[in-house]
């Protein structure tokens, strides 16, 4: 979870990295839950601040894929930030 | 929305393959009024189906219950999903193929089935395969709505819902009135096997329930794997408790003497829905871990493929 949590701030250190990730963030919600859930996290997310679009994806990943899941779409997010 | 993952796409044919004999011999049933064709088709290739489903949903639950560490959530769902599936297995290994008297039964074979053993084993495999699967289903589904709820992501009930829930409750309740009034009249009629069927009655309603709550959550979810998994267990639930409403609606008289066997058909639904549920979460996993440089699993080695 630590490891997890370090790539992920890694991930949002910067405003365009912040930003990149977060739409990335966004394919993966859409791809293992669906554009509705996409549209919960994106207003949990606007409601709370920016950034946090990252960590409601992450806790619905995490939850429902397993963290060993989670971490791989971490590593693919990390090791290909385009 | 992408195809559904290759594992569901056989069970769904191996069962249009099965339906399309089975289509046949209810057929000869219809012309004939024999029930002899249909009989072997269910001792035989129906039963095959049985242990063949409920086996490979054990084993994909198995699979999808490893990617879950022991502090994770969801291990405890997939475990008891899991143990479900075990016990549908065993149940019908025992209702179907053990106590019946058919070529491959090994304890024909051996020479050690009679009466006795064969009611004792049907027994069994009807108090397995109904209220204790049914039981270990309805903590892991009811561990989901929890989660889902905790993250927010449980969607209100709709008035159709509610009316559902409440019809479904009404009939629960005629259900255990019927048993406390057989209970009060005639109790030296009532043994273990009847006490312990008697769950089946009300285990439906609670399964129901919680599909009903998961169909909504899928609805609010959207299209993603995931949430077809989910989608795909409260198929399950619905067509058991469609088999079981059958079976009540025949206990009554509803249902005419030609219409019976269609109702034997409507159980090889919900063990085909309960095995492709877990394969759409094995394909949710498998697509996470793709392109990643994961040690688990890597594209060389698929998972649901």
């Amino acid at each position: 979870m630590a490891g997890l949590e370090h790539k992920l701030d890694v991930l949002t250190s910067g405003a365009d990295s912040l930003a990149g990730a977060g739409k990335r963030v966004e394919a993966e919600v859409q791809r293992f839950f669906g554009a509705e859930a996409l549209r919960g996290v994106q207003s949990a997310a606007s409601a709370s601040g920016s950034g946090t679009i990252v960590f409601a994806a992450d806790r619905l990943l995490v939850t429902f894929l397993g963290r060993s899941a989670a971490m791989a779409i971490t590593r693919k997010l990390y090791s290909d930030p385009k | 929305m992408s195809t559904a993952p290759r594992n569901v796409r056989r069970l769904w044919m191996s069962l249009g393959a099965l339906l399309t004999i089975g289509l046949a011999a209810y057929g000869h049933f219809v012309l004939t009024g024999s029930y002899d064709l249909l009989v072997l088709y269910f001792r035989n290739a129906g039963a095959a189906f049985f242990l063949c489903v409920t086996g490979a949903a054990a084993y994909f639950a198995y699979q999808v219950r490893s990617h879950f560490d022991a502090t994770e959530p969801m291990r405890l769902t997939w475990t008891m999903v899991l143990l479900s599936g075990c016990c549908q297995f065993a149940g019908l290994a025992c209702s179907q193929v053990l106590s019946m008297d058919i070529a491959w039964n090994p304890l024909v074979r051996l020479g050690a089935l009679n009466a006795q053993r064969s009611r004792t084993l049907h027994d069994i495999g009807l108090i397995l395969n109904s209220p204790v699967a049914m039981a270990l289903l309805a903590v892991g589904l009811g561990r989901v709505l929890v989660l889902k709820r905790r993250l927010e992501l449980v969607g209100r009930l709709t008035v159709k819902n509610r009316i559902l829930v409440g019809a479904v409750l009404v009939f629960t309740a005629d259900q255990l009135f019927e048993l406390g009034r057989m209970l009060a009249f005639n109790r030296a009629a009532v043994n273990v096997t009847q006490v312990l069927l008697w769950f089946t009655d009300p285990l439906p309603a609670v399964l129901l329930i919680q599909a009903v709550s998961i169909r909504r959550l899928v609805i609010n979810l959207g299209d993603g794997l995931v949430a077809r998994c989910w989608w795909m267990m409260a198929a399950g639930v619905v067509f058991t408790s469609a088999g079981d409403a059958f079976m009540w609606a025949q206990n009554y008289g509803m249902i005419p003497r030609m219409l019976v066997p269609v109702g034997w058909f409507i159980w090889f639904f919900p063990v085909t829905a309960f095995a492709s549920a877990p394969c759409y979460q094995l394909e949710a996993v498998r697509q996470a871990h793709e392109g990643s440089y994961s040690l688990r699993v890597s594209p060389e080695q698929p998972l649901a493929e």
